[in-house]
């Protein structure tokens, strides 16, 4: 054979040509091939090829809800639900009684749920479990038995302050309180990823296509302090309970910025008396009730004075030391111009009026009321903050009650000056007493705790004039002393407060009832430089024990401001009074925090 | 003629091999990607449940609870403070009222 032979280098390349071809049809084929199995897999292969393509959920973190010192007062975390698929479960018959071993409750029930849904891939069998059985199931590593991740939100401090936190619902968003007032920057959005698994379902790769991000909700800084709070829970409890009283309210301001502290509304169920309200939210869970520190009004009696007086002062209309025309004792109850009867709890005849304050004198406040016209007593509560919001933002909040200024008459305008004849909520009290204990400016009421690094810009709205403010509280300050406040007085520090005491309206309407009262207290200290405002409201004291503001409320505002201020490091303002060891802690940490500064 | 189609077939041969384990280490590490953010997943859930323990030991009323529980002596915090009105020893010039009393 020779090399240069034609024929034989035609073979040669009729075979090249043969062999390339056939690689070539080869290399279509499996083109084709694998075209055809990704395009239209034969229904055997697309069962197995769907199946190892799985979703996984990327759960978000909702957000934390913190107190204003940064302590965790409700937070998210991933517990796990138990599930089983029968389809995969080796045996049906034992199944039940191996979960009862493992996670422990009855097999009966396990194996009744079981066979009710066998027909389901998704029985529940614990929708939560707890880290010993989680531990369990997953060592034991069934066949057919899963766990789901679920978000579980853990309340830290279950027994304070449940009803302002709230809860979240089975989607896990907020159902009431401040989970449902902040929902906006708790809430999350979970992301998912895809994952190609093997046979056994284990994990081979994320599909960079299926992903989507989670995003977690944001943390929200809450003006509530837990400390503060604990101490007015247990305060108001003990006073509602002490007075046999049908609930109680408490709020404590922080007067400089503004911010609630704490928030307290407690209903006390008595065998002989009748309820106050009626809540069904909150006989399903504590924390699903209405607030009605924002939701429900009540009659603020004598507490609401100081507003109409301090108004008169700042007019003009009458002086400290001017004498009014009140009734002596004998001469019986006071007769306006219009002939309405006001009476008062005793009658000291002629009175100054700083008098008519400090010994909370209807009459005297009748007789004022009488100088005012009825717009200039109208735009008086507004400059206070009655009716209209305070701006908190808690669900439901009531703007309060007024008399429409079509029905305002002469009988009214006298019934406001002694607290009747409006509603308000214990927000509003606190916003519109916090004037005094300010430089006569309202604050924003807060729920979140305030941040110096926030430039906020608020528009600050002035009720009385800061002299008017320190007069006015000059004068509760010997209320506290020489009028109704008495029996509130603290030993550590000034408190300027009133009492008040009004009848309880009928629930169905049409008047009050005649024993039936509605007993309040707020208070502000310390005297020259406030920090705090206490308010208490109790509702329905039992009268057969005592039902005076002065005597049921004010001991509670009084123990509340003492501990809550010792706490906050506010040094006594009594003359020869100590601090006890709360204050030097917060001094030493005070002191601390300046050395690290100066380092 | 035959030789090169060889080394053709032969390099086509070994690239494809190149080229699947080159794919082949791609998966391998898609996988070591998807176990080890399965594994970050776990401890970023064991976090949420280690702040949640954590807020629930350091809760006020727990610390309470502890300081209650380990029952020590704590009347060296309890010392009195110097206040506004009582601001102690050295804490600035004596007061008239001091000085009537002095024996001097």
């Amino acid at each position: 054979m020779h090399p240069g032979d034609p024929q034989q280098q035609q073979r040669i390349m009729r075979a090249s040509t043969l062999f390339i071809a056939i690689i070539i049809v080869g290399l279509f084929a499996v083109l084709a091939r694998v075209a055809s199995l990704k395009l239209d897999p034969p229904a055997r292969l697309a069962a197995a090829a769907g199946s190892t393509n799985s979703y996984g959920p990327a759960l978000a973190r909702r957000g934390d809800l913190l107190d204003r010192q940064g302590r965790i007062i409700a937070t998210s975390r991933v517990g796990y639900r138990l599930f089983v698929d029968p389809e995969r479960v080796d045996d049906l018959r034992t199944i039940a009684v191996e979960l009862a071993q493992l996670i422990g409750g009855d097999p009966v029930e396990y194996d009744k749920a079981i066979i009710a849904r066998e027909e389901s891939r998704f029985v529940v069998i614990n929708h939560l479990l707890d880290d010993g059985q989680l531990d369990a199931v997953r060592q034991a590593s069934l066949p057919g038995v899963g766990l789901e991740p679920r978000l579980v939100r853990d309340y830290v401090n279950e027994s304070v302050g449940s009803l302002i936190i709230g809860r979240v619902g089975f989607e896990h968003s907020g159902q009431g309180g401040m989970e449902q007032r902040f929902e906006r920057r708790l809430e999350r959005a979970d992301g998912r990823y895809r994952y190609q698994r093997d046979a056994a379902g284990n994990p081979l790769w994320l599909e960079s296509a299926g992903y989507e991000q989670e995003s977690d909700g944001d943390d929200v800084r809450l003006s509530i302090d837990l400390v503060v709070q604990e101490i007015a829970e247990r305060v108001l409890r003990q006073a509602v309970e002490h007075c046999n009283a049908g609930g109680g309210r408490m709020v404590v301001l922080d007067t400089n910025t503004g911010e609630v502290l704490a928030l307290c509304d407690i209903l006390h169920d008595r065998a002989d008396l009748p309820a106050i309200t009626v809540d069904k939210d909150r006989a399903v869970h504590p924390s699903l009730g209405r607030n009605r520190c924002a939701t429900d009004l009540y009659e603020p009696g004598s507490t609401f004075k100081p507003f109409i007086w301090s108004r008169i002062t700042e007019m003009g209309i009458y002086q400290l030391e001017d004498i009014l025309a009140t009734p002596a004792d004998g001469a019986g109850p006071y007769r306006t111009s219009r002939g309405r009867s006001i009476r008062d709890a005793h009658y000291y005849g002629p009175s100054t009026w700083e008098f008519v304050l400090v010994k909370s004198m209807n009459s005297g406040m009748a007789i004022a009321a009488e100088k005012l016209t009825e717009r200039q007593m109208q735009d008086n509560l507004r400059r206070f903050g009655f009716g209209e919001r305070t701006g908190s933002g808690l669900p439901g909040e009531s703007i309060g009650m007024m008399t429409d200024a079509k029905k305002w008459n002469h009988y009214t305008q006298t019934s406001v000056a002694m607290g009747h004849e409006i509603g308000v909520t214990p927000l509003q009290m606190v916003q519109g007493f916090a004037a005094f204990a300010r430089d006569g400016t309202l604050p924003d009421i807060r729920l979140t705790a305030v941040d110096d690094s926030q430039q906020r810009v608020s528009i600050v709205r002035r009720a009385v004039t800061s002299d008017i403010a320190y007069r006015t509280r000059c004068v509760m300050r010997k209320v506290m002393t020489d009028g109704t406040g008495r029996k509130s007085q603290s030993e550590l520090y000034q408190l300027f407060g009133k009492s008040g005491t009004a009848q309880l309206p009928k629930a169905e309407g049409g008047g009050y009832y005649e024993y039936r009262y509605v007993s309040s207290f707020i208070a502000g200290a310390p005297l020259e430089q406030p920090r705090l405002v206490v308010l208490c409201v109790i509702d329905d004291p039992d009268r057969r024990i005592a039902h005076y503001g002065g005597e049921v409320a004010g001991p509670a505002v009084r123990d509340v401001m003492d501990e809550a201020l010792q706490y906050l490091g506010v040094a006594s303002d009594m003359p020869g009074e100590t601090m006890s060891h709360q204050p030097e802690m917060a001094r030493i940490a005070t002191s601390l925090r300046d050395t690290d500064a100066e380092d | 003629m035959f030789a090169k189609l060889l080394v053709i077939v032969l390099s086509l041969g070994i690239c494809g091999c190149w080229l699947l384990s080159l794919r082949q280490e791609r998966l391998a590490i898609t996988h070591e990607i998807a176990l080890s953010h399965r594994r970050v997943i776990e401890q970023e859930r064991n976090v949420w449940r280690m702040r949640a323990e954590i807020a629930r030991r350091c809760s006020p009323a727990h610390l309470k609870l502890m300081r209650d529980a380990i029952a020590a002596d704590w009347s060296p915090l309890e010392r009195s403070l110097p206040t506004l009105f009582n601001p102690g020893p050295n804490a600035g010039p004596p007061s008239p009222t001091d000085e009537d009393h002095a024996p001097w």
